[in-house]
């Protein structure tokens, strides 16, 4: 007879398919934001994957990642897109540097792990529109002011996520997770 | 409902969670100055010559044509899934129709300063705003 999952373990795959519908739905919301073109989005969905890295560790706010690309998309209907290709590239290489920032460097708060993770997906985002869309290396003379707002949105969204985890902590069932 | 709005009064002030950590405000400091740094760097090798329009679809090379022309000049690109007509007048230069479904490339306007680009994904084509010089550069960032 297979053993039953422990209460623990269903108690942090709970807060993971939370977190990861929260992130699903900002996702969405932010799709629908006019914003500043195509190559500009405020993250907000990152903060999600921030506070998965703090409640559950790394391989989870991975997954975090890939899985809120994957599903919202299915739902704004850019599932195997461009669009969706770009999108789950910044994912992924952002949330590997936030992790290796996460890891490696000592006192760094979600503030500076965000940062460094809004700059990897501006960039890793450029990148791959450069290697599979437009071949040409103009294309990066607009990276600089789009990197500078980055900073900003990167720093809010990890200063709110900082916030946010202050309070879920004191939440009886996210100190246990 | 007592006990959560004892917590947002214990809650540090506003300030206290944009400040981050001293690490956190080292890498702000370190991304900002690095992002200038490239940016002045960039519009250096930029500036210097008469503006060009440059019309791009993948490598390709499709027209080049001065900024501010006397005459408006209207040009077809044939791009991947269509054909995005480009406008460079007085104003400076605009896609102002193309075959792709978003026409993000359309809602972005017109643009005149050296280094603007405009980027339709969809069709692959890029118009880009550089000095006549342009080809120097690239050799150096290549």
């Amino acid at each position: 007879m297979p053993q039953r999952p422990s209460l623990a373990s269903i108690e942090r795959k709970a807060v993971w398919v939370g977190l990861l519908l929260l992130a699903t739905g900002l996702h969405v919301f932010e799709a629908a934001l006019p914003g500043l073109g195509p190559w500009f989005k405020p993250g907000l969905a990152n903060i999600m994957t921030l506070l998965t890295l703090e409640l559950l560790g790394p391989r989870a706010a991975f997954s975090l990642a890939v899985g809120r690309v994957v599903v919202g998309s299915f739902f704004i209907g850019t599932l195997l897109t461009p669009t969706f290709i770009i999108s789950l590239s910044g994912s992924v290489f952002a949330a590997a540097v936030m992790l290796l920032f996460w890891r490696f460097v000592p006192g760094v708060g979600l503030a500076g792990i965000s940062l460094v993770g809004a700059l990897a997906h501006m960039v890793a985002q450029f990148f791959v529109v450069e290697m599979l869309f437009i071949h040409q290396l103009a294309l990066y003379y607009l990276l600089p002011p789009l990197l500078l707002l980055s900073c900003v949105t990167g720093w809010l969204n990890g200063s709110l996520a900082t916030y946010m985890l202050w309070r879920m902590k004191q939440h009886t069932l996210v100190e246990q997770v | 409902m007592i006990e959560e709005a004892d917590d947002i009064r214990q809650a540090p002030s506003l300030s206290y969670w944009f400040k981050g950590t001293l690490v956190d405000r080292v890498l702000l400091v370190l991304a900002v100055l690095t992002i200038i740094v490239a940016w002045q760097w960039l519009y250096q090798n930029l500036s210097g010559h008469t503006p060009m329009v440059f019309v791009y679809h993948d490598d390709e090379l499709l027209a080049k044509y001065p900024l501010n022309p006397d005459q408006p000049i209207h040009y077809i690109a044939k791009g991947s899934e269509g054909e995005s007509e480009i406008v460079i007048d007085k104003e400076g230069v605009r896609v102002v129709h193309s075959s792709c479904t978003s026409k993000h490339c359309v809602r972005s306007g017109v643009h005149h300063h050296v280094g603007d680009v405009i980027a339709c994904i969809p069709n692959h084509i890029l118009v880009t705003i550089l000095g006549a010089g342009h080809d120097s550069f690239d050799a150096v960032v290549e």
